[in-house]
């Protein structure tokens, strides 16, 4: 430990905060403590002032606006921000883990020795001379995480650090998290809409809600906290709380037991309690129509002729009115399939065939590509002459979506997932056919995600056609009704999306993975639903 | 090429002195032998499919500078045929020639000067006098790719959603184009600049830090090089490199006095045949170390413990 455990890192008393010209306080009267050497998570439905108060505890980066109360900081932070690439300032690696202390004035010889040390800790010697501008977002982020440590702070401060990566990156970059915490004893704060995968990392959890503490405790505390209460924030748990606490309820109600957080210790608990319950079978759903909206064949791509082949022989077909899901690694090729059956590229070899008078409408990964009027209504207003609709139709889409209360914000100020619904919108208003998504749900909260989820089964149901590429397992587990593996530039693996999840062991939901050989076929939020008491008629 | 693992003080210095040899003379044979030692540094770094790629372009470029000197230039005795007004002679022809060759070989020693100091290189060479503007390129070449990657990106995008553009609304489309880019590039930029600002950017104590030394092996490439030069620079100061196209093709008379012509030509071709040079030294040095290795008798303790080893093992 870098510190004895007494010492305050952080304590803020009666914080508040308000950006200029709005009324609504953005932070109210907020007052906790942060012992050195703890790991704190800030958790909250997006928009509940998460970013305020951590760019608030960094002096350097307070937002304008009048700011009440105290903040004392006992010792230097880093802060380490959302997005990956914006975050980096030079143009080689060395020289970004360089920066800060160039900044500061040391040594040449202290600075080499600092890239020597921190290097080596991250595991990133190898890549040090390599351009920043080729590494993936996941490298990226490490490399961000590496040059705040190499300042030595005390405190690091991290606003939603994975949230626009894999799953693959995130759980690397949520080790070397635990390793920095673990190793050296430095405070940690994190916010995080996405708890599965942090919660079992932190030791404390500050729950913001509108700019007011709502919680303040532990891990197990928390999620029991949110359980208790039926809080919709309670979707954000990790499937192995959700999973236990479920079959607890089901057999006379929650144990005395802390919650587990972690799959090992849900898998101990339901390996006790699985004998005393079953899962209702489900219903097969309606077999889908066979008459393919677009199939692709032997799809070979290269982006030029020096490169690689991305992809090797994909082949797809994808049913009219169905909902198919790609997943797959990062560089697996995802992206390029998607751009090859929307025509933006044409392959190599191959061939896409599209239906007789199929309409289709593709959303690339950074959505705010499209964006570029002043307000979001405008935007939305941009395409009205080809795609023949009325200002009506833009109002009624974005009540739908819940954005009608931001018509009139720049695109810009919207969160992640507000951006990526109205980019979304803005396809939907020229009522394509076929639906091209590049991960839709990238950056979403589970409310969010749940939310799209259902919106897509009812533009199923009016027979559109969507393709989903993502890397979450989770969301495409609940959105789809089939899935297609994606490896090594071909199509492994195509099957109806609950045998697809049953028959992978780790590449999964956490769900399955969860319940894997013990509740077999509990695949998604709502298979808990189907737990039933054994001998209960069902 | 060891060359290139060198100080990038030592490269830069090794092609200003080659690329300022062949500018500087008309001499044919000096021209012939750049661009031969160029063409084969192209080789050596680039590959045998790429450097003959490069005479391509190279070629007509000659030729290009044949015909039009021998059209626009009149001077010289032996006439080869007249054409309209002009006359063309031997002499500018061959006067077109050699140009071209000092041209090609200039554009091959600059690639092969691109090869081998990459822009961090450069940077890092100037970072100490100017951290200021070393710091702006740096961040320029970081942005240049990104901004490129987003134009890509929202190409792509605008694309997918509208289709090709027809041609008459091809302009507003770019200018449409051009302020998603901008608009998204500045967004991005006010992000920088808070991470640069949590890094401490406003301490105002920043001092540029770059990781080029100098180191022993800089040493026998920087000697050969000022020595080779100096060398070269006595043959063409005695008039070693002069060569007279007009009225016909003469070497002066004071070139021959004192063997300059000759003292020049060695020099300019040693100086040109720098980096294999100094490949064959520390290979040679290389081979001499691991003769002795291998003649040096083992520490008895060593062998004793591993009697299967032999000198040189290591």
């Amino acid at each position: 430990m870098k510190e004895p455990q007494d010492k305050i890192a952080i304590q803020v008393d009666g914080l508040s905060f308000t950006y200029p010209g709005q009324d609504i306080k953005a932070l109210r009267e907020l007052s906790f403590k942060v012992p050195a050497g703890s790991f704190l998570l800030v958790a909250g439905p997006g928009g509940s002032g998460k970013t305020t108060l951590l760019r608030t505890l960094k002096k350097e980066l307070r937002p304008a606006g009048t700011c009440e109360g105290s903040i004392r900081l006992g010792g230097e932070s880093g802060f380490v921000m959302q997005d990956p690439s914006n975050q980096i300032v030079m143009d080689l690696v060395w020289h970004e883990l360089a920066f800060g202390l160039e900044n500061l004035g040391l040594a040449p010889a202290v600075i080499e020795r600092r890239i020597a040390e921190t290097a080596h800790f991250f595991g990133i010697s190898h890549w040090i001379h390599r351009p920043v501008n080729e590494l993936s977002g996941g490298e990226m982020q490490i490399l961000n995480l590496a040059s705040s440590l190499i300042m030595n702070p005390d405190i690091l401060i991290l606003d939603e650090p994975t949230a626009r990566l894999d799953p693959v990156a995130v759980s690397h970059f949520l080790g070397m998290l635990r390793r920095i915490h673990r190793e050296t004893g430095r405070t940690l704060i994190m916010s995080e809409h996405r708890m599965s995968d942090v919660l079992s990392l932190a030791d404390r959890v500050l729950f913001l809600e509108q700019g007011e503490i709502s919680f303040e405790g532990k891990p197990e505390a928390f999620a029991a906290y949110l359980l208790d209460g039926s809080h919709p924030f309670r979707a954000a748990l990790p499937a192995a709380t959700m999973a236990v606490r479920r079959t607890e309820e089901v057999l006379s109600g929650a144990s005395s037991q802390a919650l587990p957080l972690d799959v090992p210790a849900a898998r101990r608990r339901l390996r006790e309690l699985a004998p005393s319950v079953e899962l209702v079978t489900t219903e097969a759903g309606a077999p889908l129509p066979e008459e393919p909206v677009i199939a692709a064949r032997e799809l070979v791509f290269r982006y030029r002729n020096d490169l690689p082949e991305v992809l090797k022989g994909a082949s797809l077909s994808v049913a009219k009115g169905s909902i198919h899901a790609i997943v797959g690694g990062n560089g697996s090729g995802k992206s390029t399939l998607l751009h090859l059956l929307s025509g933006v590229l044409t392959p190599g070899r191959g061939s896409v065939k599209r239906g007789e008078g199929i309409r289709t409408g593709l959303l690339t990964q950074d959505t705010r590509a499209l964006f570029s009027a002043d307000t979001l209504l405008d935007e939305m207003m941009e395409l009205s002459d080809l795609g023949q609709y009325s200002e009506k139709e833009v109002l009624d889409m974005l009540e739908k979506l819940g954005l009608a209360g931001l018509r009139g914000r720049h695109p810009y100020d919207l969160s992640g997932g507000e951006i990526q619904k109205a980019a979304l919108a803005k396809l939907l208003l020229l009522s394509p056919d076929l639906l091209l998504l590049d991960e839709p749900v990238k950056g979403m909260d589970s409310a969010s995600k749940r939310q799209l989820a259902g919106w897509f089964r009812d533009l199923g149901a009016q027979g559109r056609t969507m393709v989903i590429v993502t890397h979450d397992l989770n969301f495409s587990a609940e959105a789809a009704d089939t899935c297609s593996l994606l490896f090594d530039g071909r199509i492994v693996a195509t099957e109806d999306v609950r045998s697809f999840f049953r028959g992978n062991s780790f590449y999964t939901t956490g769900f399955a993975r969860v319940t894997e050989g013990i509740l077999p076929d509990l695949v998604i939020a709502s298979d808990l639903d189907r737990i039933r008491k054994k001998g209960h008629g069902g | 090429m060891k060359l290139k693992e060198g100080h990038p003080a030592v490269i830069l210095l090794f092609f200003g002195a080659v690329m300022g040899m062949t500018m500087l003379t008309r001499h044919p044979a000096t021209a012939l032998l750049s661009l031969l030692a160029a063409f084969i540094l192209r080789i050596r770094l680039a590959g045998l499919n790429k450097a003959l790629k490069s005479l391509l372009y190279l070629i007509p470029m000659m030729l290009i500078m044949v015909v039009f000197n021998s059209l626009f230039n009149d001077r010289g005795m032996t006439s080869l045929f007249s054409f309209w007004k002009l006359s063309m002679t031997i002499e500018s022809a061959i006067y077109g020639l050699v140009s071209g060759f000092v041209l090609s070989a200039v554009m091959l020693w600059f690639q092969s000067y691109n090869d081998m100091m990459d822009s961090c290189r450069f940077l890092a060479l100037m970072g100490k006098r100017l951290p200021v503007i070393s710091m702006m390129i740096s961040m320029i070449f970081r942005f240049i790719p990104q901004a490129l990657a987003h134009g890509r990106e929202i190409e792509i995008s605008r694309r997918a959603l509208l289709g090709d553009p027809q041609r008459r609304f091809r302009l507003a489309e770019a200018i449409r184009m051009t302020s998603v880019l901008m608009a998204w590039s500045m967004e991005n930029a006010i992000e920088t600049a808070d991470s640069m600002r949590a890094k401490a950017f406003d301490a105002g104590r920043r001092r540029a830090y770059g990781r080029i030394r100098w180191s022993g092996r800089d040493i026998p490439a920087l000697a050969l090089i000022i020595v080779f030069t100096i060398i070269a620079a006595a043959g063409g100061a005695a008039g070693g490199s002069a060569f007279l196209y007009y009225p016909y093709l003469t070497t002066p008379a004071r070139a021959w006095e004192g063997g300059a012509v000759a003292i020049w030509h060695f020099g300019c071709a040693a100086l040109f045949s720098i980096p294999f040079l100094t490949d064959g030294i520390f290979a040679l040095s290389d081979h001499i170390r691991d003769a002795r290795r291998q003649a040096a008798p083992l520490d008895p303790l060593v062998a004793a413990m591993f009697p299967q080893m032999k000198p040189g093992d290591q």
